[in-house]
């Protein structure tokens, strides 16, 4: 059995961070209101609606975008379903998943005939969509209730591979659970898929992940940092898969473990002058730069050094992006309520971030709030901060 | 309702109630008066009354209904080329409400619109030119395409002058009852330069410790703003100690949301109140010059940040 499978929520209690999204679709499903649930996926939609079907003990009716959904298809298979009752359950919910997938031309008329089945159906009605965007559907999400799903944050997901981790018996360490749970970028279907890999392969002692990718480019790292030899240095991405942009972020993180002082300086001094160059590359489309580019990134860092270095010094992958995105999660408040700040004094979200603490008096200010329109994770931020 | 924010509730309404750009107010007053503006580019630093225009030309055409007939974009939030395709062609191809000729787009902070999306934006300008009207505002206009320059008559608006400012100062302090000293008018003009925005805002934050506003209190408040770990940044690389500097530069960065640029502002007044050599600290102001020039060419700012404090590091 896939983990996907085993660990798949049998109660609304396992679902991790979307409390506020099953609270609205319970309401709606004990009121028989027809729900359109948006979000992207992966994030426990369809899982939320199953789970409280077993709660409730009712029967799901599903089509999803693997059934032939245009009129004809929708009516036979939906019709009958939405006016007789269940024989063995509660009651019953006609789910229509992955609404999006019915949009184009082979199911023609579904989307009607989906809206047909919506006001003549006995039952609750919920739909799933991804595309948070489209427009297709805005009809739709006039006679329904929208609910929207928020992506999970990169700790949601690691708390849950932790979990799932833990009870298998995986052993496998913290930091590549977290680059396991950022790679989903909030998708936890992905990032359970992704740890079944480590399932059956015992890599509970070795950090896998930067092995696999820092085999071919420690031995380019150590030639650039250690050699001496011009004609080695030059060559040294000659054969590497990254792309330029990946190689600066190794050097980069790598560099002052070997280097300081001057040598730090003028190996620097290079990186920065081939950035220089890719910011002209990306400016004026003009590709000749690549090989200055190049050249200054390998020969002008490999001879940044007065003397040939030795010792064994352990690359590591660059934590620059991980950074980012951890400071982004945190900032995620924040950042939404200078959006609002921004949005009445005729600002940018990044100017009144910028000015937030200019604005933070304020916000212990109830007709302020009120005329930011917080909502409550931002007011419990407030309170917090 | 007034708004809780003073710079929002004394932004001016009317061309009248407007301080200083003496000149391009006239020549817009002039344009509204016909009923007809033309596509416009507004150059100039921040807070000199760039977006405060473009909301008065939109209040005194349109009247109550100025909010239906006119969309403001912050390009800075907005930049790609979907709100161009998306966002302001569903607006522009309305028609537009009341008696007004067209609607009025406002495009704030274009410097940092996509090229892609400026080239999109020359044929939405002219398809559109029967029913709508556009406003860029930038701080420097040499960011938009010159396609799109010379589709717009093109305002530079210039920093507030003191006696602007002091006026402007006058009046907030009639209005929300404070008392502040002549001192106060200079501190205030020398940390803001002519920028309204930093200016309320500062007041504001000062006004709520207290109505009373000395120029010491307006300069520990300034003060909030600028990351307190700069210091440490730079004594950190003269030591040698690249990596602490390096991780303590980007965790500031990320947390306060600044930019490259704003983080070479900082160290470079930082540098001045280090105790070294005045030598030193001309060779490194230049050098700051120098990575702030590489960082406008360049792609990847935080690696020039590095290039700088490693320059630092070197004895």
């Amino acid at each position: 059995m896939l983990l996907i499978d085993k660990y798949k929520p049998t109660s609304t209690k396992e679902i991790f961070g979307q409390d506020r999204a099953i609270d609205e679709l319970k309401k709606c499903i004990k009121s028989k209101k027809t729900a359109i649930l948006l979000g992207k996926s992966g994030i426990g939609k369809t899982a939320s609606i199953y789970a409280l079907a077993n709660e409730f003990n009712y029967e799901i009716v599903e089509s999803n975008s693997s059934d032939i959904r245009n009129k004809e298809g929708v009516i036979n298979f939906l019709g009958s379903a939405s006016s007789q009752g269940s024989l063995f359950y509660d009651g019953k919910l006609i789910l229509i998943d992955e609404i999006e997938g019915m949009a184009g031309n082979a199911d023609k008329g579904g989307l009607n005939a989906v809206t047909e089945i919506i006001k003549k159906s006995n039952f609750p009605v919920i739909l799933t969509c991804n595309d948070v965007q489209s427009k297709n559907f805005s009809s739709l999400k006039k006679i329904c209730k929208v609910i929207s799903f928020e992506p999970l944050s990169y700790s949601i997901v690691f708390e849950l591979l932790k979990n799932v981790s833990k009870k298998e018996g995986l052993g496998i360490q913290d930091d590549l659970l977290k680059s396991l749970a950022i790679k989903s970028n909030g998708d936890a279907r992905a990032a359970l898929i992704d740890l079944e890999f480590f399932r059956y392969n015992d890599f509970s002692d070795v950090n896998f992940l930067s092995r696999d990718m820092s085999q071919d480019v420690s031995q380019a790292l150590r030639v650039l940092f250690k050699s001496k030899n011009p004609k080695s240095i030059s060559e040294v991405f000659d054969s590497l898969h990254e792309d330029l942009d990946e190689i600066t972020l190794w050097i980069e993180e790598n560099c002052p473990k070997e280097y300081s002082g001057e040598d730090l300086a003028s190996c620097f001094d290079s990186l920065s002058k081939a950035d220089v160059f890719n910011g002209r590359i990306i400016k004026r489309q003009y590709y000749r730069f690549l090989v200055y580019r190049r050249i200054l990134m390998s020969l002008g860092v490999g001879l940044a050094k007065k003397e040939k270095k030795l010792g064994q010094v352990n690359y590591t992958r660059s934590s620059r992006i991980l950074k980012m995105w951890i400071w982004n999660n945190k900032n995620l408040r924040k950042k939404s309520i200078s959006g609002k700040i921004g949005g009445i004094t005729h600002a940018s979200l990044k100017k009144s971030f910028k000015e937030f603490i200019f604005y933070k008096h304020l916000l212990n200010d109830k007709t302020f709030i009120s005329e930011l329109e917080l909502n409550e994770d931002e007011i419990e931020w407030i309170n917090k901060n | 309702m007034d708004s809780s924010i003073w710079v929002e509730r004394h932004r001016p309404k009317t061309f009248d109630e407007m301080v200083g750009q003496k000149e391009i107010v006239k020549r817009i007053k002039a344009f509204v008066g016909h009923k007809n503006v033309p596509n416009m580019l507004f150059a100039g630093p921040a807070g000199v009354g760039k977006t405060t225009i473009a909301l008065v030309i939109a209040r005194e055409l349109y009247g109550d209904s100025w909010r239906e007939n006119f969309l403001e974009l912050n390009a800075s939030d907005d930049r790609g080329i979907d709100v161009v395709r998306n966002t302001i062609k569903d607006f522009a191809r309305t028609k537009s409400i009341g008696d007004a000729p067209f609607k009025i787009i406002l495009l704030d902070e274009s410097d940092s619109l996509t090229r892609d999306a400026q080239q999109a934006l020359r044929r939405t300008m002219e398809q559109y030119s029967n029913s709508c009207r556009f406003i860029f505002s930038v701080n420097y206009s040499s960011k938009i395409i010159d396609p799109i320059q010379s589709r717009c008559s093109v305002f530079r608006f210039r920093p507030l002058e003191k006696n602007d400012v002091r006026e402007i100062i006058t009046n907030i302090a009639k209005h929300e009852k404070l008392r502040v000293e002549e001192k106060s008018v200079y501190a205030l003009f020398e940390l803001c330069g002519g920028d309204v925005r930093r200016l309320g805002n500062i007041l504001q934050s000062c006004a709520s410790v207290d109505k009373h506003i000395t120029s010491e209190l307006i300069y520990k408040v300034a003060s909030y703003a600028d990351p307190k770990e700069v210091r440490d940044i730079l004594s950190l690389a003269i030591k040698g100690e690249f990596i602490k500097s390096r991780d303590l530069l980007l965790n500031v960065m990320l947390r306060d949301g600044l930019s490259g640029i704003d983080m070479i502002k900082q160290i470079q007044k930082e540098i001045w109140n280090l105790q070294i050599d005045d030598i030193k600290k001309l060779s490194m102001t230049e050098r700051c010059g120098e990575i702030e020039f590489r960082m406008v060419e360049g792609s990847d700012e935080f690696l020039q940040m590095e290039g700088l404090i490693a320059s630092f590091c070197k004895k």
